[in-house]
Parts: structure tokens; C-alpha cells; sequence
């Protein structure tokens, strides 16, 4: 048996760990308390009342018919519960209406050799990474099944038909339901894994399907992390150094001893990323901030309390004099740059910013001498049992974890930086369990992974036709852990020099896809005292927006329509893969936001476009998408996004419609708040924004009216739908505003500029 | 003690009357539906009703509702035409702030069966940092064409 698991091992393995009934692990939590029809509104415990049968890992088929499936990643939004049932049904051939889903089992996870596959969320991984083993497990528990009847009728399997729930014998027209055999299903194994359905021949994915579990949402009844309630339990509010690598001194739990409800004040080390902080333990999470907010604490302000966004800026404007890491050299951009007549500069900015996930961080933790119990949205299940086992010293298989909906994630969730802070203080709560909940405030200003800042300059060399015969960029931005090697085959023979390079800098500057025959691109990995990393949308946030506005700034200088300019540009190469997409999706966009009607002054339309791929990794997954944007700004600099035309293409196939357009939405405000109105600005060491007040959200009336949606399906590789469209909305909503009034915004978000016009 | 009709039933609260009327529901009475988004007033996740009207229980202290009717998104029934709707129009994505956002629109409903979009703009001010705004726009005016057919 090699080490690397198959899906014939799991299999193998399913078929020893057979569980009747009791699928709940929970204790002292009542099974299915909430009401439910497909999803419980704990969504670690099982969906349905009555017992059931397991038939491989994955799959539970209940005596009444009903089929439970395991979903091995978080629910946060992007519907994975929805999409996980859908690619094993689709091989199961069940009756969707008496399907439900929970939580995989962290534990079991891990004590079966990691039988769910990948169950932490990001990069927009699921579908990528998780369809084909979702498939291949529902089309084991089929085969099984099959296999199950035919011995029933003592027949060959190959008579026997599933369809909706039912096994047919179709010579006799006998059948037998799937709860019906699903208890011998569990003793059948397989010679191999069955095979799966392609694309084309699918029957569920691609039809668009509600999400399962929106009774509890709209009923307030699905349990988020925030909302667990536990017997005896206390609630804790948690303050942190205002200073980025800033100490904890001194408390006073003297001053708020005597208040109502007050317990304890408990100390926290920081650790790594995070920084010291002092929680304050009461019956109710109100009276702990409040006697937290009285508290006299002292901090000691630590290396970097004269850090400020400012002087960072200052520094990194200064570098872009000086060269950086080598990623990209193609010719001799820095000559023809010299000897050109006509050349084109310009240096864009971006300041920090956070996830700001609508669920604050929380985390609610009980340690007793025995076990260990988290119950947390988390995107990260599996680093709970390894951070919980560190911090409390007890074995993996006493932790017990217990994931939950998730108010929004965003890559925040994966660090379970709260979860550190909830254990410290259920250790000393003597075996009560603690809810520990971040004020909004103190969520805002403490991230240890906060989105870089960046600065990049860009310079353009025009030929006589216009057309850019050489390109600079020179990026800064923040890096951690400072460049990373990756090495690839085909680095050379696509001219790119560079092994070493971290994608929070470097991403979006890959492999231009514009034909322009002398390139260089160098970075600056800058390491500064904020906590950096990967957030929705990571690198190509800042360069997408940097370098998708200076195309436009080329083609302005060069008297051209940067539609038309983009695409005699990306025509002209001939050797990327994937050109004919780019083409397409960036026509698709163009024409349906209205691309060459004579237009007012005040209104403009802007394009821009993208492809996400993983720089170094798997470069054969890939997802292009196009962003048109339409926008009307008054005289006085009132602006209003008319319309949003974005074409995307999902590859080789899609799993829920409705997903991918609720996604790719969603990616618009979140973009667009992040180019209107969101930064976090370091002054003296401390986060300035606190609050929705000064870091704003964007609400249903700035929500363009119009937000058209078109796809494509180009039988590639699909990257995913999470954050592929998202960078190009800043450079498309920009170079609109740029058609609409002259000025060229070159830093963001866009409430800094006075974009009034005469 | 604080006497309170939630969802028309009394409870009985051993909380201060400045407690926000917030984490009564939540930590108190375990109502959690209530959700906490920014504790002043800004994102609405934490909307209910007061005597019919939308309130923002986050900065609404718990003494200032006494003998009032207050209900909470569980108080709205699981069938009010409001999340009828919601459920048609298929509106959460994470779902953390709808309870906010349906209990925003229902106030809104009963006050103005007949509303337009400028309305909407206006008075739902809730966040949803998913971005289902098309979907919350869609399902306020299919509620509002359900409460007219009756």
C-alpha cells in the first residue's frame, strides 16, 4: 500500500467503520434540536432523525430513504454544503429532495488517515481540488448498492439500475429502495474505484440549484460559531495591544472585581503574528467588555510605536528607484525604455486591509482533564486538533471539534488565531467552557493577516504605432517570510528569470498575457512590523488594479480606445495558451456595458481583465474573467456605478449556476468596497479604523442596479469562482472614472480623491 | 430583575437597564438569531422590533424597551411573507446578516406595503458582506406583490 491515499483505500477503509444510528459525536448538545429539514441547524450533527446506515465515509443512507452526506470544508457563504451534496449525488443517482449534509468528523479525519481529502478552505480550492473524489465517493456508494441488490436477486449487477433512490432490476422490473439494501451495501467492497461522469454527461451539476440550509438562515435558527450556547457557559471580551508587537505590562482586575457578573480577568500571550492580550471573563459577554473597557491596563508600546502607513509609503517610493528581485526578463526593457521618444510613468498605491468578516472572531472552548471541546466557524478544521493540542498539551484524539455556519471568511478563518485565545482562557476557567468574542474594534485592528500595502511603479515605452514595444514594473510590498523558491519546468521558455518570489507581491505580475516584446519586472519583499497575508483576492489585488490602469494610461497616451488597444494586444500573442478566452471574455464585456456609443461627459465605461492561476503550482488550473464597468460622476464628484458587466469563463464545468453568480456578486462588493471607501492606516504603531464607521461597507444603494453576468465554459481546468473576478472591478471602475472626468486615480480607495470635474 | 414581551412571552432578565437590548436576547434569554455585527448601530445585523418598528438592539438599552412588544427574528414565525420571500428568491449566501436584514425589511413592509426601489435604498441600510443586495432587493418587492395579493 503506497502512503499516498487513494480512493480505492478509502474505500477500503469506509467499509471497516461502519456506524449505525448515532451519528452525533456531540455531548451534552441534543441531536437535532433545531428545526431542519436538510441541514441541522448544529451542523456537526446529523441532518435527520432516526437511525441510518454508512456506506462508505462519505455517504449515510437512512432506513426512510433519506441520504446524509459529509461536506469536508467550511460553510461560509460559497455554498460548499450545496455543492459538496450535488457532486456525489450526481454519481449517487439519489432523490435530491431527501438529501442533507453535515460536518465530516475532524477526528475521524485524522484517525483515518485524512479519508475526507483536503478540508481546509481556501484559494477557491473546493471544486478544484475536492469534485473528483466527491464524485468517485458517490459513485462508490452506487456501485455498492448495485452490487447489494443484484446479490439480493442473486442476478448480475449489470441488470440492476439506480435511479432516484430506487434499484431496479430491469429485466423483472423488481426493485428494492437504497435504505432498503443499504445495510449490505456496507459489507460489499470493490476490486477498483468506479469510474465517474464527465462533464457532458451530467444530469444534477450545472442545473441550478437552491442552497440547502436557507430555512435556518432565514429563520435565525443556524447555529454560527457566536451563537453556540453551552451549559454553565461564560463569555469573555478580549482586548489586545494597541501596537503592532507591542506587550502586555500590567492589569488592575482589582478595579472591576466587584462589578456584576465579573469572574476574572485572564492574561494572553502573544505568539508569532499575534500580539499579547488580556481577556475579561464574565456571565455575559456585554458586562466583560464593559468591565474590560474600565480595566486600567499598561502596555508597553514595543519596537514599533513610531511606525506609520505614511513613512512606510515614504520608504517604498524611495525603492522604486532601486532594483528589487528579478521575476520577470524579457529583451531589454530598461534600453528601449532609454532610447524611446515617447515613454509613460506612473506609481500606484495601495494602503492595508482586513477581512472584515460580518461575524466578529470567536471561539468557544472547554477544557476539562479529559477533552478538549472547540466549537468555532473555522476554515482550517484540522489545524484546531494541532493548535488545541500544543496550547493544552493533550493528545489529538481528546480534542473534539465542532465547526459551525460561518459568518463570512475571506481567508481570516484560516489561522484560528481566536481559537489560541479561547483555549488560554478556558484553561483557567477549571472546566466551564468560554465563549471569547472580539468587539467589532478590537477585530478591526487586530489581524495577523492584514492585505499588504503596496506601491508599484510602471513605466511604458510607445512605439510609433502606439504600441508598447517595452514595460517596467518595480513592485514593494509587504512579505513575511520574504521570497520563496519555486521551481518550474517551463520557467525559461516563457522568460522568466525568477525562482524566488512571494505571490502576496508578486501575483498578477506573472506572465503578462499583453504582447510586449521587452519586459522586466522586479520586487521589493519588504518586511514591516504589520501582520501580513493572504486575504480573498490576495496579490492581485493591488497589482490588477495597478497594472490593468496603466494599460489604460498606454492607450490613452497612445490616442487609442483601450478596448481596442487591450485587444490588439493580447491578439498579438501568439503563444499563449489560453488567448482565444482572454479574447472573448474581454468582447463579451465590452459589448454588453454598450463599448463605443457616444457618451455625456460625466459618464464613461472602463475595462480591464485577469486570469488567476497559482503562480510556481498548478498553472493548468486557470480562471480568466472580464470586468466592464459603467459610472456617472457629477460635477460636484458624486459617483454612481451604473452597471457591472462581468464574463467569466468556469473551465470544464460548473457545479451550481446559482453559486457561481451569487459568488462572482458577491466579488463585486466586496471589490467595490475596497475601491470606494476601505483602508486600514497604520499611524504610531496602531490600526486608525475601528469600526464600519471608518473602514465602510457598501450597502444595497450603492449596489449597482445592474450587475451582468455572462459565462463561458472553455473545457479547461477551472481555477474557481471565489475571487477571479474581483481584481479587475478597481482598474475597470477607475478607468471608467477616467473616461467619465480626465482623472486618473492612481491610489486607493477612491474617498481619498476629489473627483469633481467642470 | 427586568420584566420583558419578547415574542409574546414574558421574561424575567436579571440585567442592569443599561445592558443593550442586544445581549439580553443573546446571552440572557438565548434568543441568538440576534446577531452582534459592529455594536454601534452600523451594519443592522442586530435588528428587531419594537412595538412594530425596526430597532437596532446593539445600541437600544434594555430599560428604554420596557412594556414594549418586542420580537425577534425567531418571534417572526419561520412563515412571514418576508422570509417566504427569501426563501423564494433563494437571497443568503453565509446567512449572518439576513435575521437583520428580514427583520429591516418586515418593518419596512408594514409601514409601506407599496415601496419602490429609492425606498429601499433609503431606509435598508443593513451590510451583507457576502453581497446578496440584488437578492435582499428582489425579495423586499416580491414579499410587498405577495402582501398585496393578500
Amino acid at each position: 500500500m503506497t502512503t499516498k491515499l487513494s480512493m480505492d483505500r478509502r474505500e477500503f477503509l469506509a467499509t471497516t467503520a461502519v456506524v449505525g444510528g448515532g451519528l452525533a459525536i456531540g455531548i451534552g448538545v441534543p441531536i437535532k434540536e433545531a428545526a431542519a429539514a436538510s441541514v441541522n441547524g448544529k451542523p456537526w450533527l446529523a441532518p435527520f432523525d432516526g437511525a441510518g446506515v454508512e456506506v462508505g465515509s462519505w455517504v449515510v443512507i437512512g432506513a426512510d430513504n433519506s441520504v446524509t452526506i459529509r461536506v469536508p470544508q467550511n460553510e461560509a457563504g460559497q455554498q460548499v454544503f450545496t455543492t459538496s451534496a450535488m457532486m456525489v449525488c450526481e454519481e449517487l443517482e439519489c432523490d435530491w429532495s431527501k438529501v442533507g449534509v453535515m460536518y465530516i468528523d475532524v477526528g475521524r479525519h485524522l484517525r483515518e488517515n485524512k479519508v475526507y481529502g483536503r478540508i481546509s478552505q481556501g484559494a477557491s480550492a473546493f471544486v478544484r481540488e475536492s469534485r473528483i473524489d466527491l464524485q468517485r465517493a458517490g459513485a462508490a456508494v452506487r456501485e455498492r448498492l448495485k452490487l447489494a441488490a443484484a446479490r439480493r436477486w442473486n442476478v448480475p449487477v449489470g441488470e440492476v439500475e439506480a435511479k432516484k433512490s430506487v434499484l431496479t432490476h430491469r429485466p423483472t422490473g423488481r426493485t428494492f429502495t437504497y435504505g432498503q439494501v443499504a445495510a449490505d451495501a456496507v459489507s460489499v467492497t470493490m476490486d477498483r474505484p468506479p469510474a465517474v461522469k464527465e462533464p457532458v454527461q451530467f444530469t444534477l451539476m450545472g442545473t441550478r440549484v437552491n442552497q440547502l440550509g436557507q430555512d435556518l438562515r432565514v429563520s435565525g435558527t443556524a447555529t454560527f460559531g457566536i451563537d453556540v450556547m453551552l451549559p454553565d457557559m461564560l463569555f469573555a471580551a478580549v482586548k489586545m495591544s494597541p501596537t503592532q508587537g507591542g506587550k502586555l505590562k500590567s492589569y488592575d482586575f482589582n478595579a472591576i472585581k466587584g462589578r456584576r457578573g465579573v469572574i476574572a480577568a485572564v492574561p494572553i500571550e502573544g505568539q508569532g503574528l499575534q500580539v499579547d492580550g488580556v481577556a475579561v471573563v464574565a456571565d455575559n459577554w456585554w458586562r466583560a467588555n464593559t468591565a474590560l473597557s474600565v480595566m486600567p491596563v499598561e502596555w508597553d508600546a514595543g519596537p514599533n510605536a513610531n511606525v506609520s502607513s505614511g513613512d512606510i509609503f515614504a520608504a517604498w517610493r524611495k525603492k522604486m528607484d532601486e532594483p528589487g528581485d528579478l521575476l520577470t526578463e524579457i529583451g531589454d526593457a530598461e534600453g528601449v525604455l532609454k532610447g524611446a521618444a515617447k515613454v509613460v510613468e506612473a506609481v500606484y498605491e495601495n494602503n492595508y486591509l482586513t477581512h472584515a468578516t460580518i461575524e466578529p472572531m470567536n471561539c468557544t472552548a472547554q477544557v476539562t482533564a479529559d477533552r478538549v471541546e472547540v466549537w468555532m466557524g473555522t476554515q482550517n478544521p484540522e489545524s484546531v486538533v494541532t493548535t488545541a493540542a500544543a496550547v493544552t498539551k493533550m493528545p489529538p484524539e481528546k480534542i473534539f471539534v465542532r465547526n459551525c455556519f460561518v459568518g463570512t471568511a475571506f481567508g481570516r478563518r484560516l489561522g484560528n488565531d481566536d481559537l489560541r485565545q479561547a483555549l488560554v482562557v478556558a484553561m483557567a476557567m477549571n472546566g466551564r467552557p468560554v465563549q471569547v468574542l472580539r468587539s467589532r474594534e478590537e477585530d478591526m485592528r487586530h489581524n495577523p493577516i492584514f492585505h499588504p500595502m503596496g506601491v508599484a511603479k510602471l513605466r511604458g515605452a510607445l512605439g510609433p504605432d502606439g504600441m508598447p514595444v517595452a514595460l517596467t514594473i518595480r513592485k514593494a510590498g509587504d512579505s513575511q517570510n520574504g521570497p520563496t523558491t519555486v521551481i518550474r519546468p517551463d520557467m525559461k521558455t516563457r522568460g522568466l528569470k525568477a525562482e524566488r518570489y512571494d505571490t502576496l507581491v508578486s501575483r498578477g505580475f506573472h506572465e503578462i498575457v499583453y504582447a510586449i516584446p521587452n519586459q522586466r519586472v522586479d520586487l521589493h519583499h519588504m518586511k514591516t512590523p504589520m501582520a501580513t497575508g493572504s486575504m480573498r483576492g490576495t496579490g492581485s489585488i493591488n497589482n490588477v488594479f495597478a497594472f490593468e490602469s496603466f494599460i489604460d494610461e498606454l492607450a490613452h497616451a497612445a490616442g487609442k480606445d483601450p478596448y481596442q488597444y487591450r485587444r490588439a494586444l493580447i491578439a498579438a500573442n501568439r503563444v499563449y495558451e489560453h488567448r482565444d478566452e482572454w479574447l472573448r471574455l474581454l468582447d463579451m464585456a465590452a459589448q454588453k456595458i454598450g463599448w463605443g456609443k457616444p457618451l455625456p461627459k460625466g459618464t464613461g465605461l472602463g475595462i480591464a481583465i485577469d486570469d488567476r492561476r497559482r503562480p510556481g503550482l498548478d498553472q493548468e488550473f486557470v480562471t480568466e474573467a472580464a470586468v466592464a464597468a459603467k459610472v456617472t460622476v457629477s460635477q460636484g464628484g458624486e459617483l454612481v456605478v451604473e452597471q457591472l458587466e462581468i464574463a467569466l469563463d468556469y473551465g470544464y464545468a460548473q457545479v451550481n449556476p446559482v453559486a457561481i453568480e451569487q459568488q462572482l456578486r458577491g466579488q463585486m462588493v466586496f471589490a467595490l468596497g475596497i475601491a470606494r471607501d476601505q483602508e486600514i492606516t497604520l499611524r504610531n504603531g496602531r490600526v486608525v479604523e475601528g469600526n464600519f464607521d471608518d473602514y465602510p461597507m457598501q450597502r444595497i444603494a450603492e449596489f449597482p442596479k445592474e450587475i451582468g453576468i455572462q459565462l463561458i465554459g472553455s473545457n479547461k481546468k477551472t481555477y474557481g469562482v471565489g475571487e477571479e473576478a474581483m481584481p479587475s472591478l478597481a482598474p475597470a471602475l477607475c478607468n471608467a472614472i477616467f473616461a467619465a472626468t480626465g482623472k486618473r486615480i492612481r491610489s486607493l480607495p477612491l474617498r481619498n480623491h476629489d473627483l469633481s470635474w467642470t | 430583575m427586568i420584566a420583558l414581551n419578547v415574542n409574546g412571552k414574558v421574561y424575567n432578565a436579571d440585567v442592569e437597564p443599561e445592558m443593550p437590548l442586544l445581549w439580553v436576547l443573546r446571552n440572557a434569554l438565548g434568543l441568538t438569531g440576534t446577531k452582534y455585527g459592529c455594536g454601534v448601530s452600523e451594519c443592522g445585523a442586530c435588528t428587531v422590533h419594537v412595538n412594530g418598528q425596526a430597532k437596532r438592539s446593539c445600541v437600544t438599552p434594555v430599560g428604554s424597551v420596557v412594556g414594549t412588544e418586542i420580537t425577534t427574528i425567531e418571534g417572526l414565525g419561520g412563515q412571514h411573507v418576508v422570509q417566504k420571500a427569501w426563501l423564494e428568491l433563494d437571497v443568503p449566501q453565509c446567512g449572518y446578516c439576513q435575521p437583520g436584514q428580514i427583520m429591516a425589511a418586515a418593518a419596512m413592509l408594514r409601514r409601506k406595503p407599496r415601496l419602490t426601489d429609492a425606498d429601499i435604498d433609503r431606509e435598508i441600510t443593513n451590510v451583507c458582506r457576502c453581497g446578496t443586495y440584488r437578492e435582499i432587493r428582489l425579495a423586499i418587492h416580491r414579499a410587498a406583490e405577495m402582501m398585496a395579493k393578500g
